[in-house]
């Protein structure tokens, strides 16, 4: 059992290269393995059988952890001003210390931990290190060391209650994808000081997230599984739409070549404002984590939905790149920042 | 802890025991398996959604035990069959504990019917460590004895274990061979039972 994962912006393949299975994997398929048939007797627990519990069911984007204490993540007084008097309901999105003679971010990041099948998470140990009156963010919203979503409006005051007014700022300090489109966007601005000041705005503008849209990304940064239109049917692994959510197919042939492919399409600005918070260096493809599901006081069925989502999951395949995904430079007179280009995530699982 | 790879290869192996009314036993096999194409089938059906939406048709609730091993072929992992499996409940013993059933079985593009499967008892599939299974197949005292086909003798030397019903069949399960062993001849008789220990990692 071994994967692939490919890469696309338009009909350009930016990069291929195998993933690594980690131990969840083979965890996932025991526990199906062993799951008790005595529970197909048992109303309140027979939900458990389903196959969706036990498969592929999200995927996540992260960076490394030096990344959540700089960039668009890094408070300090300054900037807690200004997000604080931009805008007191909604939330933007600032950066600073950029070259003023460009417009594109190159985000502070390290060396992601080497890839390792024991993982359980992309990258261990990403907290946020930010106080907002008086409070720890990461006290009230531990994210599962991966890039979160806290943007929309509704998401995090429902998840950062407990900073109060202050919610929309923890939101711009945790991130970190975009509001969709049909609620304008998140707008972002990029300072040349570290001051923040008002002057010092070498560029700036507006992102909007399709998976924000499509409401398809929970809080925690999980953007949930759809099956394809018509799975095991289609031909050359064609989806029937990418732009909702990741994607299966098997393909007509899978009987015979044990491949299921994996399909989600990136966004434009989704790509662009995770670049604000240290970029997308990894990739996981993750289960349904029933054991802990069911700890965490949900029942069978695990339905998703991006606020309280009661599907807890379990790492089973990572890609850790060497290059940021939302890396991109100026190109003669065009903007980098606002020259993003949706990018296709094919992932590709052999079974056999 | 697994090896340091980008994929991780499903394992098995296989320990046969030979055990006395006295309680005496006797290690005759002990070794590796082969994990057979159909493991990688039947899991992408459930992984591409196409098959059955019930976790118990991808498990693997059964054996097959044959007379004809090794295949003809070689024991590869493109086995889809054992070479001369068991086919009546009578060849399995009557008098024996193992609950026989009659369905088909899927062997590349085809679905062969009246094949014959020992069932596993849920209380013999154990969880041994994260990622380990270990199924735990007895055949008694009262099975597979004395067999003969043609007026020769056969002895029992090929055993497969099969995944339930991948596909979702309605009416006939359709299963499908996972894991394939052979080894040395043995000629069961109702003097012990035979024990066979099967992990697979993973």
């Amino acid at each position: 059992m071994r994967g692939e994962v490919e890469i696309w912006e338009g009909d350009k393949l930016i990069h291929k290269e195998s993933n690594l299975l980690v131990n969840g994997a083979g965890e996932a398929i025991a526990d199906m393995l062993t799951v008790s048939p005595s529970l197909s007797g048992i109303s309140s627990a027979s939900a458990l059988l389903d196959t969706s519990n036990y498969t592929i069911q999200a995927i996540s984007f992260g960076t490394d952890k030096v990344a959540f204490k700089n960039n668009a993540h890094f408070l300090d007084a300054a900037k807690g001003t200004l997000l604080s008097s931009v805008h007191a309901t909604e939330t933007v999105t600032a950066v600073s210390d950029v070259n003023q003679n460009t417009s594109s971010y190159n985000p502070v990041v390290s060396i992601s931990s080497p890839p390792n099948p024991e993982l359980s998470v992309l990258e261990p140990n990403c907290n946020v290190e930010a106080t907002l009156g008086g409070v720890e963010v990461s006290s009230v919203f531990s994210g599962p060391d991966q890039n979160v979503n806290l943007i929309p409006k509704d998401y995090h005051r429902s998840e950062l209650a407990a900073l109060g007014s202050l919610s929309a700022v923890g939101a711009s300090i945790l991130g970190c994808f975009p509001d969709g489109s049909s609620l304008g966007g998140t707008d972002f601005s990029a300072f040349s000081g570290a001051g923040y000041a008002a002057g010092d705005v070498a560029f700036s503008g507006n992102y909007d997230s399709a998976v924000n849209e499509a409401s398809s990304m929970d809080v925690s940064g999980f953007v949930n599984m759809i099956m394809s239109g018509s799975p095991g049917t289609t031909t050359g692994y064609a989806m029937s739409s990418t732009l909702s959510g990741l994607c299966v197919s098997g393909g007509a042939d899978s009987t015979n070549s044990g491949i299921v492919e994996y399909s989600m399409l990136l966004g434009s600005g989704d790509v662009g404002f995770s670049n604000l918070y240290g970029g997308i260096y990894n990739m996981g493809l993750w289960t349904i984590d029933t054991k802990e599901s069911r700890l965490a006081g949900n029942s069978p069925p695990y339905s998703f939905g991006p606020l309280d989502n009661p599907r807890k999951y379990k790492l089973f395949a990572t890609k850790h790149l060497t290059k940021n995904l939302g890396y991109i430079q100026d190109n003669g007179t065009a903007a980098g920042a606002i020259n993003y280009s949706d990018l296709t995530i094919k992932w590709r699982i052999h079974f056999t | 802890m697994k090896n340091f790879t980008d994929d991780i290869g499903i394992t098995g192996h296989l320990t046969i025991i030979k055990q006395f009314p006295n309680g005496e036993e006797e290690v005759v096999f002990d070794d590796h398996n082969i994990i057979v194409s159909g493991m990688g089938v039947g899991l992408s059906y459930m992984f591409n959604g196409s098959g059955s939406t019930s976790v118990l048709d991808y498990q693997i609730d059964r054996f097959q035990i044959g007379v004809s091993g090794p295949p003809a072929g070689g024991v590869t992992s493109a086995i889809q069959g054992l070479s001369g499996a068991l086919n009546s409940v009578s060849e399995y013993g009557t008098g024996s504990n193992l609950f026989i059933e009659d369905a088909s079985q899927i062997k590349g593009d085809n679905i062969v019917a009246n094949q014959f499967f020992a069932l596993i008892p849920a209380n013999k599939i154990t969880r041994i460590d994260d990622a380990s299974v270990r199924y735990t197949l007895v055949v008694d005292e009262e099975a597979c004895n004395g067999l003969t086909r043609d007026s020769n003798d056969m002895n029992i030397n090929e055993i497969g274990l099969l995944m339930k019903n991948p596909t979702g069949n309605t009416g006939t399960n359709r299963s499908i061979l996972v894991a394939y062993r052979t080894f040395s001849n043995i000629r069961k008789t109702n003097d012990f039972s035979l024990i066979f220990r099967w992990t697979l990692n993973f």
